[in-house]
């Protein structure tokens, strides 16, 4: 329907503004307006689990807009400290504007406390820096993943402005194919709120997470366009995160 | 995290230019917006920015996203034994459902209560800022803030904002020296007191359904186990009939001693519940 | 969705406008035949009055030829029928599952309002909660399962997907046709 309906496209083309030049037919033409559109799309799946002592957060590598793809390698998760991962689906431009804002704050915090910030505080500092930009969002889609001060896994899903929860279940998704994605780890992993499947699910170590979520990737390559190439897998314990980078299909 | 290395106010003024003025009016009217800034986009109306560039619906291929978890069922009333709050727990995007575990009781303090309805990230934030101030009245007064004068804070913030998209549907509830009380507050800086014969609210796409429910079996001179029960009750028929509400049922009952968060449950159960009673009562 | 010589179609049972929900024992799915299964979804009016019209040309045409219209026949005139109406459509989205021919192979399509169909090998989705159902119906399918399997698999994509739709849910409804029976099962689900 697209072909049919062009509005933008129209202004431009005005008769009246060709034959008699602009500003001429004051009644018939329509005011000239500037639109200030700053965001893009460019997809970005991310998930996240997190376990008794683990958390593990898988997001894609591919960069598109509309039907093209920019890029299959870009990064978009930011290993913020030890503990924590950030990784953003949305406008790009945006995600990395927040990323080193994120990373100015994490440096300054460990230079003013002499330790690193918790994985508790930089969720509520990415919340508060999502949400000091209430009027003016940041197009990021987050999901951040952890450690918590106990050593449990963490996990966190945030709107453009700052709304974000701790995940009950310790799975979210966020991102082009959350929607995809979530009733899949719905079934697997949901305990609570969401009753779909059994009532008792199965405690998964590190490694079958792992596999779960390329699992998942792989089924949301096939259904959503925006998301495929490769991913990003960060595994976090109390010694240290593992990085891996899962291939897809890249078509 | 801000508080401690806020600027000092000469150099934030300027840095600020043009904003110094109503930073200025917050300041001055004891808010502490001054330790605030939200940056503005560089058109003729900010307001209308968001709403251009965000839409409720996610995942339409427009590019727009979500901004809003918007669907909601909560409730509160006065009753003889004190205050019950009673929410859901769905935070919808468009028709997805975001979470399904949502907390929209926000505990400002042991005293006091704030509920979420409208745009997710403005209750949280806005309520956590609350917090921080009442925290700052006691301090500066050695007494605890009064119900009034907490919602009083939160509609003047909300009235600071009016018009730039905020979104919010909020009762703040608590026991001060007057009792208890309950108060609304929403974006459009609206505040208003609970009381004379039906002394309750309900907030949120889910509501009218709930004040049905309260309608027809609320009275002040319920015990705490019938009041806790027709919370319940007026959200699972909200949940059921509203499809933006739905999740896990919290219930909170506010007493002189402060708050307590007495029921928590899955509004999945409640159905098997509440259908048997339907069928009992059909079928004698 | 496709099984070894069956078919199923799963739907839940809300019918509401907008957020309000009206009703929780809607069907949506019906027997065109032995052989033929119609899920529609989509406006509740034009549901019904697209179910009758097709009703009628199947039984004319049972009638004119005396034998079944075949399920790939019915997905057809199906859509040759919705674009009859291409500037005032039926807002509805049909799927078609039937088995096809002596041997009972399985036929699976869906089309959109305009009549353009579809046709897979594995599932199809249509509705409120089709995203939801791409990421289950593509996580949890296998080919070639028996009716109590693909009973199994279809009411779990179902359920969990509609568990992530507002607009959806409030109990289901699972029609399996194999060669020689139609079970039909009702699921328990979410009532929020």
């Amino acid at each position: 329907m697209a072909s049919i309906a062009s509005s933008e496209g129209d202004r431009t083309l005005d008769p009246a503004m060709q034959v008699g030049g602009a500003g001429v037919d004051v009644a018939s033409s329509t005011p000239l307006q500037h639109r200030f559109s700053p965001y893009s799309w460019n997809g970005g799946t991310v998930l996240a689990v997190a376990g008794k002592d683990y958390c593990v957060v898988a997001t894609d590598k591919r960069l598109a807009e509309g039907y093209s793809i920019l890029s299959r390698k870009i990064d978009r998760a930011l290993q913020l400290t030890d503990k924590t991962v950030i990784a953003c689906g949305g406008s790009h431009n945006d995600v990395e504007a927040l990323y080193n804002h994120l990373k100015l704050r994490a440096v300054m915090y460990k230079y003013n406390h002499e330790e690193d910030l918790s994985t508790i505080g930089a969720a509520q500092l990415l919340s508060n820096t999502l949400y000091y930009k209430r009027f003016f969002p940041y197009y990021a889609l987050a999901v951040i993943a952890g450690l918590d001060d106990d050593g449990v896994g963490y996990v966190a899903g945030y709107d453009a402005v700052g709304s974000y929860l701790r995940s009950r279940d310790g799975y979210t998704a966020n991102g082009s194919a959350a929607a995809i994605a979530m009733p899949i780890l719905d079934n697997a992993l949901g305990k609570v709120g969401v009753s779909s499947g059994l009532d008792e699910k199965p405690e998964y170590s590190i490694a079958d997470t792992i596999e779960m979520l390329k699992d998942i990737f792989v089924t949301v390559g096939e259904r959503d366009i925006l998301c495929g190439d490769a991913v990003d897998i960060y595994a976090i314990t109390a010694t240290g995160t593992e990085h891996e980078v899962f291939e897809l299909k890249a078509d | 995290m801000d508080l401690l290395q806020a600027p000092p106010r000469g150099l934030f003024r300027e840095s600020h230019g043009a904003s110094a003025t109503r930073m200025d009016m917050a300041s001055a009217a004891g808010m502490g917006h001054d330790q605030m800034k939200f940056e503005l986009p560089g058109v003729q109306h900010p307001a209308e920015f968001v709403s251009q560039n965000f839409s409720p619906g996610t995942y339409e291929d427009n590019g727009k996203r979500l901004k809003f978890s918007k669907g909601t069922t909560t409730l509160a009333f006065i009753f003889k034994g004190g205050v019950i709050v009673s929410v859901d727990s769905r935070a919808s995007q468009g028709s997805y459902i975001g979470s399904q575990t949502v907390k929209k009781v926000i505990e400002i303090n042991p005293y006091l209560l704030g509920t979420m309805a409208g745009g997710a990230a403005d209750c949280l934030f806005w309520e956590r800022n609350l917090g921080m101030q009442c925290r700052m009245f006691e301090l500066r007064n050695k007494e605890r803030i009064s119900v009034a004068a907490a919602s009083k804070l939160l509609a003047n913030t909300m009235n600071y904002y009016k018009g730039m998209g905020l979104s919010m549907g909020t009762m703040i509830t608590g026991w001060d020296k007057r009792g208890p009380q309950l108060f609304y507050v929403d974006n459009d800086g609206t505040r208003l007191k609970a009381d004379g014969d039906k002394p309750f609210f309900c907030v949120g796409s889910g509501g009218t359904y709930a004040y049905g429910v309260l309608d027809s079996s609320y009275s002040f001179d319920l015990s705490d186990e019938e009041a806790i029960e027709l919370g319940k009750r007026a959200i699972y028929h909200a949940t059921y009939r509203d499809a933006y509400s739905g999740g896990v049922n919290n219930v909170y009952l506010v007493k002189e001693t402060g708050w307590t968060h007495v029921f928590s449950g899955d509004t999945y159960h409640h159905h098997d519940k509440y259908s048997a009673e339907r069928e009992a009562a059909a079928n004698p | 969705m496709t099984g070894k010589n069956c078919v199923a179609i799963a739907s839940d049972t809300r019918m509401g406008a907008q957020a309000l929900t009206v009703a929780t024992n809607q069907e949506r799915v019906f027997k065109m035949n032995n052989k033929t299964l119609l899920g529609l979804s989509g406006l509740i009016s034009d549901v019904y009055t697209v179910k009758q019209k097709l009703d009628m040309q199947v039984n004319m045409y049972k009638l004119r030829e005396n034998r079944d219209m075949k399920p790939s026949v019915f997905n057809n005139m199906l859509s040759s029928f919705l674009y009859a109406r291409r500037f005032g459509p039926y807002f509805i989205e049909p799927i078609v599952a039937g088995l096809e021919g002596p041997d009972n192979k399985p036929f699976i399509s869906g089309q959109d309002l305009l009549g353009a169909s579809v046709f897979t090998d594995d599932f199809v989705v249509a509705g409120t909660s089709e995203s939801e159902l791409f990421g289950t119906c593509e996580s949890f399918y296998k080919p070639d399962l028996e009716p109590e399997e693909l009973f199994e698999t279809i009411a779990q994509c179902m359920l969990a997907a509609v568990d992530r739709d507002c607009l959806a849910g409030w109990g289901g409804v699972v029609h399996i046709l194999t060669p020689d029976e139609h079970i039909v099962k009702h699921l328990k689900g979410r009532h929020d």
